[in-house]
């Protein structure tokens, strides 16, 4: 009780937050550093979103325990030992700031989802996908009867309605001519071939695929699947047809949005980009109403927020893509950053007050 | 990306104009045109396209602008001059050229074209497996395809110099492109009958056919190659459209530029500015003249070398116990320097800071401005000193940012939205601007106390810092957390550990660990002040190190040669403070 009592002592003195900068400081050099050499979102994943990193056998803290007893000092700070005066005022409330954003931090951390949505000119589409996320669909009909997350395949759990195996995966592929062999290949596995080759710094630009080996079939043999394939596999069995698609976590909206219209914007005279929109209609439950989503102007909707975030352009077809995110935490950097700011200005005030006085 | 195929063409058949004497420019210098996604004068393209040509401001015994107009009006003799600068010892020694210096574009013709195929190959390789030497070779074949071009802007006006058959010469009418045009096909089926009759053999042709299969294949070249030409966009059709004289062959405004290349060609004075003053006065409605104007006298005026000036003196009075005097350069540099930036602001239509060289000029301001300010509430002139030291050191550094020179450029979509330019940009660089007068406050409490000054200096400089401090906290954690909420906004990620994001967050941890150091008792005055000076490296990787991983979506100014300078900063600032505090507490310690 004692050692807990001291321990609580320690952390809400500014001791703590002394001893826990410079461990942060070393992790924010070493992850931005090192984004150069492994990307930003191994980065992240390395330092920031990591309880221990090991340096060999050594384990040191990573971004989840610094900021988390950073959150635990500063909360038994505000909560035990705040000097309510007036003069402490402005370093309360600055706290009281910093612990909002923290704890937004923390929500965003466990809740937010990114994905992203494509829509081409005139369509309308419930669908958005994960970034780097991918599943192996399969549809008996036009129903989904199976989603297979693309970790799941790679520790063997290929199980589908018919006897599969899986032969070969690589997390970014290479795909080259088919090489004459004595195996029987199917679909678009007769002509090319999935070859592994170094992943990509961000792992959304990896191009994954599958090879595997389906048999008691109408249509046994070996298949290649992958990101963006041009068309789905499709087998029948036991006179079911199935239809498999591999490619990035799908999931749907409760509600659709359809694109009306898709604008870049170019400075006179030239290809540079001077703004991004789209222009918009939710549907929801029967209604519908417009929305023009602009750079650095996103749409909010049912806890999903749409930023304009990309486009495709063909001489047939203009795409948009946005990004959809769903963080439950969004709000609190609007309030800390009022709240620290406030703070600080007063803690300023009184300083220089304090000097006229 | 290049184009050189016979550009020379045109050139060898557009009549040479007489000598020139100088004429009025103050009409032709604010003409507006289109380039690079703004509106912009004549006189800025002017500057921009002969600094990329010969790396100077003028050539031989003309000035930019008069060297354009020779360029557009006089091609013939504009691509005799020499203008093009070849300093690379290995493009050199491939063109078979024996010195560094400028060539004209006749003198490298042949060497371009025996080169090109080289260059078209370079050009379907990897650019990041390009060498230097390579580069500078395709760099130089680009400068010379744009300089074709720009020589062929008016090259279906301008007279040329070719013989027609006597039944094609109207008297009194131009051999131009565009008033031959309508003879073309009567020329081309006469030609065709010609062919029919003899076959092709030039030799078996009488005198007339000779001349009438040369001025049609002129004719024809021309058409072939410089109907595409998109450049200079001189003739608007809106404010956001603009048309170059190939692109819009009936503009009602291109009769005045006609008479300006007449005007120009037989040395008429007055038809000059009268021709050149109806040309600004037809485009008046789709550019902005005052903001023109006031572009072509921020150029001529180069603001910044004035005013670092203006801040060497006022920092040399702060040394010497002129405070009023001090006080008052200090004023009028920094009142010099906000109109520099105000200008700055009217020009581009959007807040001052967009790019890295923008940032140094804002920064430098801040600076300088603090200084003052607190140089006020004070009895000596040691913030005077640390503003003006901080605000020439950065304007001195300034220029090695532009690689070339200041284009007043557009801003990728992304950054261009002048509200968050407004609050997060300026915020963060207000506090880079504060930091480093903080910083420059411990170094100089550190040498005072080092040196052993005054006692009451170093409580008074004490205090001064950490109200500094205090303040760059306020500014750099505002707009650090604003930078968050704009990203949040742009692409739905509050924090996304993106390098500039984390350089401005380190200042922040910074500021926070040196003042709970403070606090908690575990650093004395002197350490504290110790890495208060330190700040100004922290601000130094924050500012300048991240673009050098260029990773990450702020990583827009990205300069070549910046770590080296970097590096050697931040070892000659950890020596003088390292070596301040160990003189402080070695002093004490007796």
């Amino acid at each position: 009780m004692k050692k807990l009592r001291q321990a609580i002592d320690t952390l809400t003195k500014a001791d703590a937050v002394f001893w826990l900068m410079p461990p942060l400081m070393i992790l924010l050099i070493a992850g931005t550093v090192s984004q150069k050499w492994i990307g930003l979102f191994r980065s992240i994943e390395l330092f920031f979103s990591s309880f221990i990193i090991w340096a060999g056998p050594v384990p040191l803290p990573g971004g989840f325990t610094l900021l988390g007893l950073l959150t635990l000092s500063l909360t038994l700070k505000f909560l035990l030992k705040s000097d309510w005066s007036w003069r402490k005022s402005g370093i309360i409330i600055t706290h009281l700031g910093a612990l909002i954003l923290l704890i937004g931090g923390l929500i965003t951390a466990i809740t937010a989802k990114e994905s992203y949505m494509l829509i081409p000119e005139g369509s309308e589409t419930p669908y958005i996908y994960h970034y780097t996320n991918r599943n192996l669909d399969v549809f008996a009909g036009e129903t989904r009867i199976q989603s297979i997350p693309y970790e799941d395949i790679q520790d063997g759990k290929l199980n589908l309605p018919f006897e599969a195996k899986l032969t070969f995966t690589c997390n970014n592929c290479e795909i080259v001519e088919r090489e004459q062999s004595a195996r029987s290949y199917q679909s678009m596995a007769q002509f090319m071939q999935l070859k592994d080759k170094p992943e990509e710094l961000e792992p959304e630009a990896n191009l994954t695929g599958i090879e595997f080996e389906i048999s008691g079939t109408e249509n046994d043999g070996v298949y290649i699947a992958f990101d963006g394939m041009p068309k789905p596999l499709e087998i029948i069995y036991k006179d079911t047809p199935y239809t498999l698609i591999f490619g990035k976590a799908q999931a749907v909206l409760p509600f659709s949005i359809k694109l009306i219209d898709f604008v870049k914007e170019e400075y006179g005279g030239t290809e540079m980009a001077k703004a991004y929109s789209s222009k918009v209609m939710v549907k929801d439950d029967g209604l519908e109403w417009p929305f023009l989503i602009e750079m650095n102007a996103p749409l909010r909707y049912k806890g999903y927020t749409f930023f304009q975030s990309s486009y495709e352009q063909t001489e047939q077809i203009e795409m948009t893509i946005l990004a959809v995110v769903e963080n439950k935490g969004w709000l609190f950097p609007y309030i800390g950053t009022l709240v620290i700011a406030i703070g600080l200005m007063l803690h300023l005030w009184i300083i220089l007050w304090r000097r006229t006085a | 990306m290049m184009r050189l195929f016979f550009t020379f063409v045109m050139l060898m058949i557009a009549t040479p104009a007489s000598a020139q004497e100088p004429l009025d420019m103050r009409h032709f210098k604010t003409l507006p045109l289109q380039n690079e996604g703004r509106i912009q004068p004549l006189e800025s393209f002017a500057k921009a396209q002969l600094k990329s040509l010969s790396g100077g401001a003028s050539i031989q015994d003309l000035s930019a602008l008069e060297w354009l107009a020779e360029t557009l009006f006089n091609p013939q003799a504009a691509a005799q001059r020499p203008v093009i600068d070849i300093s690379n010892n290995a493009v050199l020694q491939q063109m078979e050229l024996d010195k560094r210096g400028l060539y004209s574009l006749t003198d490298l013709q042949a060497r371009l074209r025996d080169t090109q195929q080289h260059v078209i190959t370079l050009l379907q390789k990897d650019p990041e497996s390009l060498s230097e030497d390579e580069n500078a070779l395709i760099a130089l074949h680009d400068r010379a395809a744009g300089y074709g071009k720009l020589l062929r802007s008016f090259s279906g006006i301008l007279p040329l110099q070719i013989e027609l058959p006597e039944k094609y010469v109207r008297r009194g009418v131009q051999p131009t492109l565009e008033n031959l045009q309508s003879q073309m096909p009567a020329m081309r089926a006469e030609l065709k009958e010609v062919i029919r009759k003899k076959g092709e053999a030039f030799d078996t042709f009488s005198p007339q056919e000779q001349k009438l299969a040369q001025s049609l294949f002129a004719l024809d070249k021309i058409l072939e190659t410089d109907s595409d030409l998109l450049i200079p966009r001189l003739l608007p059709e809106s404010e956001k459209i603009w048309h170059a004289p190939w692109q819009a062959q009936d503009h009602a405004n291109l009769r005045a530029w006609k008479d300006m290349i007449s005007a120009y060609r037989n040395n008429n004075a007055e038809l000059w500015l009268d021709a050149s003053a109806a040309a600004l006065d037809n485009t008046s409605q789709y550019a902005d003249i005052q903001r023109l104007k006031t572009e072509n006298l921020y150029r001529s005026l180069q603001p910044y070398f004035w005013i670092t000036c203006l801040y060497v003196l006022g920092f040399i009075a702060a040394l010497k116990p002129l405070r009023m005097t001090a006080l008052a350069l200090t004023a009028a540099s920094v009142t010099a320097h906000g109109a520099a930036i105000f200008a700055r602001i009217y020009i581009l239509d959007r807040p001052p800071v967009g790019t890295l060289y923008e940032s140094l000029l804002f920064v430098s301001l801040i600076c300088a401005a603090l200084g003052l300010v607190i140089a006020l509430t004070r009895k000596d002139n040691f913030t005077l000193l640390a503003g003006n030291f901080s605000a020439l050191l950065l304007l001195a550094f300034s220029p090695f940012l532009l690689q070339g020179q200041d284009s007043l450029e557009v801003l990728v979509a992304v950054l261009n939205t002048n509200f968050w330019l407004a609050t997060h940009v300026l915020c963060i660089t207000i506090g880079y601007g504060i930091c480093i007068i903080a910083a420059a406050l411990a170094h100089i409490a550190l040498i005072s106390k080092a040196f052993l000054g005054p006692p009451k200096l170093w409580m008074t400089l004490q205090k001064s810092i950490y109200k500094t401090s205090m303040a760059a906290l306020l500014f750099t954690t505002v707009g650090t957390i604003l930078g968050g909420i704009w990203a949040d906004q742009s692409w739905g990620r509050f924090w996304g550990w993106d390098p500039k994001e984390n350089g401005a967050l380190l200042i922040v941890l910074w500021l926070i660990w040196v003042q709970h150091g403070r606090l908690s008792d575990h650093i004395g005055p002197v350490t504290y002040t110790a890495l208060t000076a330190l700040l100004s490296i922290i601000v130094a990787i924050a500012w300048f190190g991240v673009n050098l991983l260029s990773v990450g979506l702020h990583s827009y100014g990205f300069i070549e040669g910046l770590a080296g300078g970097l590096i050697a900063f931040c070892v000659i600032e950890i020596l003088i403070i390292a070596g301040l505090t160990l003189k402080i507490k070695k002093v004490y310690a007796t």
